[in-house]
Order: structure tokens, then sequence, then C-alpha cells
């Protein structure tokens, strides 16, 4: 029998405004994928969150990000482009790229490279 | 110029020591207490901590206090270390199950061991520089490091790599320093001492 996964996109500005949400749908056994690259300062934030929320049925996370895209930094107008990028996450602290949070239970492992993100079951 | 070496003599006589609290970081079994046992033993002849093979051994915040360390020239360093619980992003209690322990035993020690990363994460605004202890046989590129390191660097707290383990086979230093080329990364083995004095070198190169 093959099994169902649940993905739930989150925006980065919900997780900002109800962490908890975030960790209902983990607990409930869902990926969670935000659509920016979280802060060190946030994965933090979300591990300290994580240990809170431990008990014996919820063993905790595995986490991974991702960045902009490193060809697009090198490129033509990569100045502006990375200026842009600092002004919009000045103004809206939502850095470019994705973050994926899954359950422990779920995913044993995860590993990546500068482009991809490798999820083990 | 013996006036000018006079005079260097008496700076040093009088020159306060530098007073720096060092944090000692890393995911759980990476060797962290050992180090700290280690840096304690060579330096004020007793140890910090106890250690363990089963993950999770320091789960409260460990401290020593004047450990005063002397580098060749003669520069000194009044040391508090601050050694921490391994930070993880998941605490299985059946993982220390199979490790031996009872299940009573084990869901104290998952419970405990909870706490302690997060008192762990609240140090790291509480220490002037920070020695982040990774196991040189495993993989560096993990998410748990790469977030130590983030956290360490946007707050501009100076960091050291230390790669522990060199003494087994498996160890390579070379894929911690590719993985991080930015940072400074110095191999040791904390267990028998291999290593130390350029550790402590390079310590004193952080700080300065």
């Amino acid at each position: 029998m093959s099994k169902k996964i649940s993905i739930k996109l989150v925006p980065y500005e919900e997780m900002r405004r109800d962490m908890d949400a975030v960790f209902n749908e983990l607990k409930k056994g869902s990926i969670v994928l935000i659509d920016a690259k979280i802060s060190p300062e946030e994965e933090s934030e979300i591990i300290a969150k994580t240990m809170e929320n431990i008990d014996l049925r919820f063993k905790g996370i595995e986490i991974s990000t991702i960045d902009v895209k490193k060809e697009e930094k090198k490129g033509k107008g990569s100045k502006i482009f990375l200026t842009l990028e600092k002004i919009k996450k000045a103004l809206t602290g939502k850095e470019r790229g994705i973050t994926i949070i899954g359950p422990a239970s779920l995913i044993k492992k995860m590993e990546k490279t500068p482009e991809e993100i490798y999820l083990y079951m | 110029m013996p006036i000018r070496r006079f005079l260097k003599f008496i700076n040093r006589l009088f020159k306060k020591k530098k007073q720096i609290r060092l944090g000692i970081y890393g995911p759980p079994n990476g060797g962290k207490t050992t180090l700290a046992n280690r840096i304690c033993l060579d330096w004020i002849g007793e140890e910090l901590g106890s250690v363990s093979h089963i993950p999770h051994e320091t789960r409260r915040v460990q401290m020593k206090e004047k450990i005063v360390i002397q580098s060749g020239d003669g520069k000194t360093l009044d040391l508090t270390i601050v050694d921490t619980p391994g930070i993880a992003t998941k605490i299985d209690y059946e993982d220390f199950v199979r490790k031996g322990l009872s299940k009573k035993e084990a869901r104290v020690r998952a419970r405990e061991a909870t706490r302690g990363v997060i008192e762990a994460i609240k140090w790291l605004d509480n220490v002037d520089a920070v020695l982040v202890v990774l196991d040189a046989t495993k993989n560096p590129v993990d998410q748990v490091n790469i977030t130590i390191l983030g956290n360490l660097e946007a707050r501009k707290i100076p960091f050291l790599i230390v790669a522990n383990k060199i003494d087994l086979k498996k160890a390579n230093v070379t894929r911690i320093r590719e993985a991080f080329p930015n940072a400074k990364v110095i191999g040791i083995s904390a267990k028998y001492g291999h290593n130390m004095d350029k550790f402590y070198e390079a310590l004193f190169d952080m700080v300065e």
C-alpha cells in the first residue's frame, strides 16, 4: 500500500506570526515548506521551540535551508540584484530561498547541496 | 636593547590578564566535555565534567572559572570555560534505551537533554568567544553545525572550529576545512592531547 505524505506550504510571515501553527502541522506528521530562507537566529528559535515540544510521540525535526541560486549572485547586474535583495530583507526580514522542516519520525536525515535538498524517509 | 626589554617585562608584570568567557559548543558526542577536561587538566590539574559514549551526557551548562593559560611569548588569558550541552534538532528516548539505559532512565535523560539544548542556545548571548567542537570522523555539512556557525557570525562572536578525534582512522580534517572555508579549523585529539600546542596558539590568535 502506498504511503501518503502531506506537505504544508507556510508563508514566512505566517511562520513569524504563529510558530505554534507550524508545530501543530509537524506534530500531525506534515512536512512544512516555508517560502524563505530563515536566518540562523530563527533556526535556533525553531530548535528551542522543538525542544519544548518533544514528548513520547514527537521526537523532533529535521530542518534544512537553501539559499538564492549562486549563478544569480554571479550574473550581470549582480550588485544591483544583491542590493535589492538586501533592501527587501531589511524591510520584510525575508531572505530569498526555501526552508524545509519535517518531523524526525518521518524524515530520518536531510542532506543538501547548494541547490538541492535530499530527504531520507 | 636591555632597557626596552626591561620596560616590556614591567609592562607584562602589571598588564591585566585578558578575561574571556569561552563557550564550548557543538552537536552531541563531538567531545566538548573531553576538550573542556583536557584544557582544565593542562592548566589547573583537575577535570570539569564526566564523559560518556551515550549522547547527551552533559545536560546542564558546566562552568569552570580562573583557568589561566599562557602562551609561549608570555601572554596570558584568564578563561571561564562554559561547557554546553550538545545542540540537536531531535531527541528520541528510544535511542538511549538502545544504548543500554532503562526506559525510565532514558525518558528522564531525554527530558533533561531537551532543557539542556534550550539552555545552550540561551548561553550564546553570554559568551565572548566560542570553540565549535566537531567530530572529525563525521560529515560536517549538517544543519546543526550550520546553525551554530551562522548564529556566531550573526552575533559577531569570534570562534574556532575544533576538529576533534584525529586519533581515529576515519578522521578527515580537510573535509571540515572545505565545508567551512572562511573559518579557522584546528585538528586535535582531546582524549589523547594530540596537537594541543597548535590548539592553544589558535586560541590566542582567536581572542586577540
